[in-house]
């Protein structure tokens, strides 16, 4: 049964998207990325150094291996860097679509909501499509969706937290209330919190310290592949409605001596 | 001898050079997967060989890196 989603009609397979950061070595990386299943790699943007170089080999394997590379605005504090961050991407990796990350603070690293959403639309009308990770408020990310951002990529947790899905109720109202795709972006820490965030109706998960700093990051890149296909059809199957007291599931009837 | 800030680091050149001589000498010869910014505006690649760079310049030559 294939359960494919789409962002600007762009047709994806799998409801992951991962980082490309902090695995204990490129190997480990491309493993634990071929693992996830997931068709979308991040990278974010950096001044080339002298001493050591540039990354074009991570460019080149990613490409070469099939992924979407999906660049990010990580680091920039202003709309204005941002802006310039997603254009300087633009032009380096021949892609109009970015992941925008506008930071408050390095203590937090949650968005500055006021400034994501200044960016988006000065980027949206130069003809990006902004996938804009923001707060799990939902006002914010009906601002975003009404700019024409093509998906809304709220938080479960602060950025490398692994703190999983703080505010189900936020999440759900966002699910009920937007029409783009919802992708849950940070603070998830294994592979039941992805599962959590499937299970609430949103369309994908991105993330990165989960497997990377794992013990073995390949292995819960399988787990949390697994986990993701489970709390999806979780989802589809529509849950029993909770109750607050028991309810016996043998025949309260017939019972002997009784 | 003109001096230009490449990647925040001061550069001291024997007369102005353009754009690709300083990308190839920063980044390598292959630059794909590079974008290059003058005076925080990005300048698209097919311009690198037509921009010499002026006293006081700020350029930034940037790649791609692992990131989230």
């Amino acid at each position: 049964m294939s359960d494919t989603w789409t962002i600007e009609g762009r047709e994806f397979n799998s409801r992951l998207l991962l980082g490309t950061a902090m695995y204990p070595s490129r190997e480990v990386m491309l493993d634990a990325l071929k693992a996830s299943g997931t068709q979308v790699a991040t990278v974010a943007l950096r001044r080339v150094k002298l001493d050591t170089g540039k990354d074009v080999n991570l460019y080149k394997v990613l490409r070469d291996a099939g992924y979407l590379i999906l660049p990010n605005t990580a680091g920039c504090f202003t709309a204005e860097d941002a802006v310039l961050t997603a254009q300087l991407a633009r032009e380096a990796l021949e892609t109009n679509w970015v992941k925008l990350e506008v930071i408050a603070d390095h203590d937090t690293l949650l968005p500055d909501t006021e400034q994501l959403l200044v960016a988006a639309e000065r980027l949206t009308k130069d003809g990006f499509q902004v996938l804009p990770y923001t707060n799990d408020d939902p006002i914010v990310a009906r601002k975003l969706e009404q700019i024409g951002c093509p998906a809304v990529m709220p938080l479960a947790a602060p950025i490398g937290s692994g703190l999983g899905v703080r505010n189900p109720h936020n999440l759900v109202l966002m699910r009920d209330t937007l029409s783009v795709p919802l992708i849950v972006d940070a603070g998830v820490g294994t592979a039941s919190d992805v599962a959590i965030v499937f299970e609430l109706g949103c369309d994908a998960v991105l993330l990165n310290s989960a497997i990377a700093k794992a013990g073995d990051p390949v292995r819960m890149a399988r787990a949390i592949r697994h986990a993701a296909v489970g709390g999806r059809e979780a989802f589809l199957a529509r849950r029993m409605p909770r109750k607050f007291y028991a309810d016996a599931s043998s025949p309260t009837e017939g019972l002997p001596w009784q | 001898m003109i001096k230009v800030m490449i990647n925040g680091e001061p550069r001291y050149l024997a007369s102005p050079s353009r754009l690709a001589d300083l990308v190839a000498i920063e980044a390598g010869e292959d630059s794909k997967g590079v974008a290059v910014g003058l005076n925080r505006r990005v300048i698209p690649r097919p311009k690198w060989s037509r921009i010499k760079v002026a006293e006081g310049d700020e350029v930034e030559i940037i790649a791609p890196f692992a990131g989230g």
